[in-house]
């Protein structure tokens, strides 16, 4: 009995010891292992410090930049990702022949790939290319270089090209907005970008991505333009034609909406090699229109007989003059004003009617309406227009126009300013007041947004129905028997004016004796009036033939009329005409001519 | 003892391999939602080419060609008060008179 009990205690104890003994040997295992792991996380050994432990690396998301659209939906501007190729020169196998396998490759310039790895030899990021085309890039992540990297950038697109580039803009290298509406609408456009920071393993697989290491991309908004591509196009193209033919020194045209108050085409051409233009020397390579100032809301001219319908519509509603009412105007020589100023006309047409002053634009009898109203009877005419503010239409850097302050008029400007003269006026001014004899009287907010946006469109009343209904008609007489004869249309019954200012001198004092700005403002049809158009061909040639503004901003007017009104599906509104030929369809026979 | 030891053993060893495991999914699932949104940005960049390439498709010097090209097959969107049978020539004229 004792000696079982005593055999039983030493296997007891026996068990014990080797229970403990394995305990001892797992505990040491196990701390081994995590003294290693911990070791290994923190001091690893140099040969394994590469292999051993995690990476982190940051995946960067690029936020997309908005794209501006046309107000049917057509993209005038859109970004997509391009990527260009970098060198890390440490990563490199073999610098001295990487330049030459690149141009192997994918065509790299080898010499322009050296001189900027010795350039930038110290740091790990050396870029050799600008956007790469997509096979350059397939060929590239294709090959797997050592130390040859593509970075991602974002690249803006015009698909549209030219058209409406001046408006449009464009961005720099890092995807802001330089020029256009790519600058005014930067801050909406913009996108912001996004980051991930992830742990990788060995094997560069993800493992983790820690909490706030995620910042998602936010994309800009997409904006769309009251503008359409298509009379755009057409605005563009007639203005080009025009500009070119009159050897002028640029051109300005507008077709806006007036009733809504869009703006459905703004070209603006500069002809660098007019004659005239001194100030570029020659050589001088033309600036980028993408950053050239849209000069329809920046550059006010001089109106001349333009701004007469304005003035003739307040002096009527005024009571200054009745539209029957037979003026003195002279017969055969300049007529006087009562501050002795000579007043000439084109035509002496003898005592004319008030109505006839404005068919055949008669500086003689605006001017003695002119002296009938007081200085500030006029002043109000031209703010009642909105002449002297901005139209706040969008357009980046648009002026005031010049307008005499009160303080400064005298009767010598009251006589001007109901001419057309002694007052600078920006295109966008025009229409958005000569839209008053399109609305019944009301002045419209002008866009270049569209609707659903940020802006409020505001209308007030400008003059009463009756007389913007009169003013219109008299100005159909312009278009029938007066300055607008050579720019009637055949299809659309055509209401405007036309204008001829004198260039004024650009140093200062006075006016070029042979030097004009041709003007002429329209709208169509008479009845319901769709749009308005103004086009202003600054210094026409006058070698070259005609520089009144009936003959040469008149037919680009009607032609651009004709054309966009037949695109936009109005019926033609002239008497005994009830079919017109397809003229914005003339597209597809542009490839036959 | 000896069971107890164990047990506490294959416990701990339980307990680890199921910690492991979680792990293991966790490391999965984050890398199955970075490869998915990886491969969305990726769609997304996609859909941006696509979008510019069917822009530039449908510009103006484009359907020119396209209808000069191909007019047979292209039916022209007419109005009632438009001429559709006259010669091209004719047609064109009225934008020339300027």
């Amino acid at each position: 009995m004792v000696e079982g009990s005593h055999a039983e205690q030493w296997q007891c104890r026996r068990l014990q010891s080797w229970a403990t003994i394995c305990l001892t040997l797992i505990s040491l295992l196990l701390a081994g292992t995590v003294l290693r792991v911990v070791q290994l996380k923190l001091h690893p050994d140099a040969r394994l410090a590469d292999a051993a432990g995690t990476t982190e690396s940051t995946l960067r998301e690029p936020g997309r930049r908005g794209d501006l659209l046309d107000r049917r939906g057509r993209i005038l501007a859109t970004t997509t990702l391009g990527h260009r190729a970098f060198l890390d020169p440490r990563e490199v196998d073999d610098l001295a022949t990487i330049a030459i396998e690149l141009k192997s490759l994918i065509g790299l310039d080898a010499i322009e790939i050296d001189q900027a790895l010795a350039r930038r030899f110290d740091t790990r990021f050396v870029p050799i290319s600008d956007i790469l085309e997509a096979w350059q890039v397939d060929r590239l992540k294709r090959a797997r270089l050592s130390g040859v990297g593509l970075e991602p950038r974002l690249v803006r697109h015009y698909p549209y090209g030219g058209v409406a580039e001046q408006l449009v803009g464009a961005v720099g290298f890092e995807h802001t907005g330089l020029g256009g509406l790519e600058h005014a609408l930067d801050t909406t456009l913009q996108g912001q970008d996004g980051h991930v920071v992830v742990v990788r393993d060995v094997r560069n697989r993800i493992l983790w991505i820690e909490d706030g290491d995620f910042v998602p991309h936010r994309d800009g908004i997409d904006r769309t333009l009251t503008i359409d591509v298509f009379i755009q196009e057409i605005a563009e193209e007639r203005l080009a034609r025009e500009v070119l033919e009159r050897n002028a020194a640029g051109g300005r045209l507008i077709i806006a909406d007036p009733l809504t108050g869009d703006i459905l085409a703004l070209a603006d051409v500069v002809n660098h090699e007019q004659r005239n233009r001194d100030e570029v020397e020659p050589g001088e390579p033309p600036a980028n229109p993408r950053l050239s100032r849209p000069r329809c809301g920046t550059d006010p001219y001089e109106p001349g007989s333009t701004f007469k319908p304005f003035i003739w519509a307040v002096a009527t509603e005024a009571g200054a003059a009745d539209p029957e009412e037979i003026l003195p105007t002279p017969s055969s020589q300049p007529h006087r004003t009562r501050g002795k100023r000579r007043i000439r006309d084109v035509h002496y047409y003898g005592p004319s009617s008030w109505r006839k002053v404005l068919v055949k634009s008669m500086n003689s009898g605006m001017a003695i309406v002119a002296e009938r109203m007081d200085h500030r009877q006029m002043q109000q005419a031209v703010e009642r227009f909105g002449f002297g503010t901005r139209t706040r239409c969008g357009i980046p850097g648009e002026t005031t126009g010049i307008v005499t302050s009160p303080e400064q008029w005298t009767d010598y400007t009251q006589v001007s300013v109901a001419m057309g003269h002694e007052i600078a006026v920006t295109p966008l001014q025009m229409v958005r007041a000569f839209s008053v004899f399109c609305t019944d009287g009301r002045l419209p907010t002008l866009k270049i947004l569209s609707a659903g946006t940020e802006r409020v469109s505001v209308e007030h009343r400008v003059i009463d129905p009756t007389i913007s209904r009169m003013t219109r008609d008299t100005m159909r007489s312009v278009m029938t028997e007066g300055t607008g004869r050579a720019s009637q249309s055949d299809y659309y019954q055509l209401f405007g004016k036309s204008g001829t200012a004198q260039l004024p001198i650009a140093e200062g004092g006075g006016y070029h004796e042979d030097r004009y700005v041709s003007s002429f403002i329209a709208g169509a049809p008479l009845e319901t009036p769709r749009l308005v158009a103004l086009c202003v061909i600054e210094d026409p040639d006058k070698r070259i033939g005609q520089y009144y503004g009936g003959r040469v901003a008149g037919p680009v007017v009607r032609d651009v009329l004709e054309q966009s009104l037949s695109y936009m599906g109005v019926s033609p509104d002239v008497e005994g005409v009830e079919t017109m030929p397809r003229l914005a369809g003339s597209l597809q026979f542009d490839e036959k001519k | 003892m000896f069971t107890k030891l164990m047990a506490i053993i294959l416990v701990a060893a339980a307990t680890s391999l199921a910690v492991l495991a979680c792990r293991q999914s966790r490391i999965e699932t984050i890398n199955a939602m970075t490869s998915a949104h990886r491969n969305m940005l990726s769609q997304r960049r996609v859909v941006w080419q696509i979008r510019f390439q069917l822009a530039e498709s449908l510009g103006s010097d484009r359907l020119r060609r396209l209808i000069a090209e191909d007019e047979e097959n292209w039916a022209r969107i007419t109005r009632p008060w438009m001429i559709v049978d006259s010669p091209p020539e004719e047609e064109a004229g009225g934008t020339g008179r300027g």
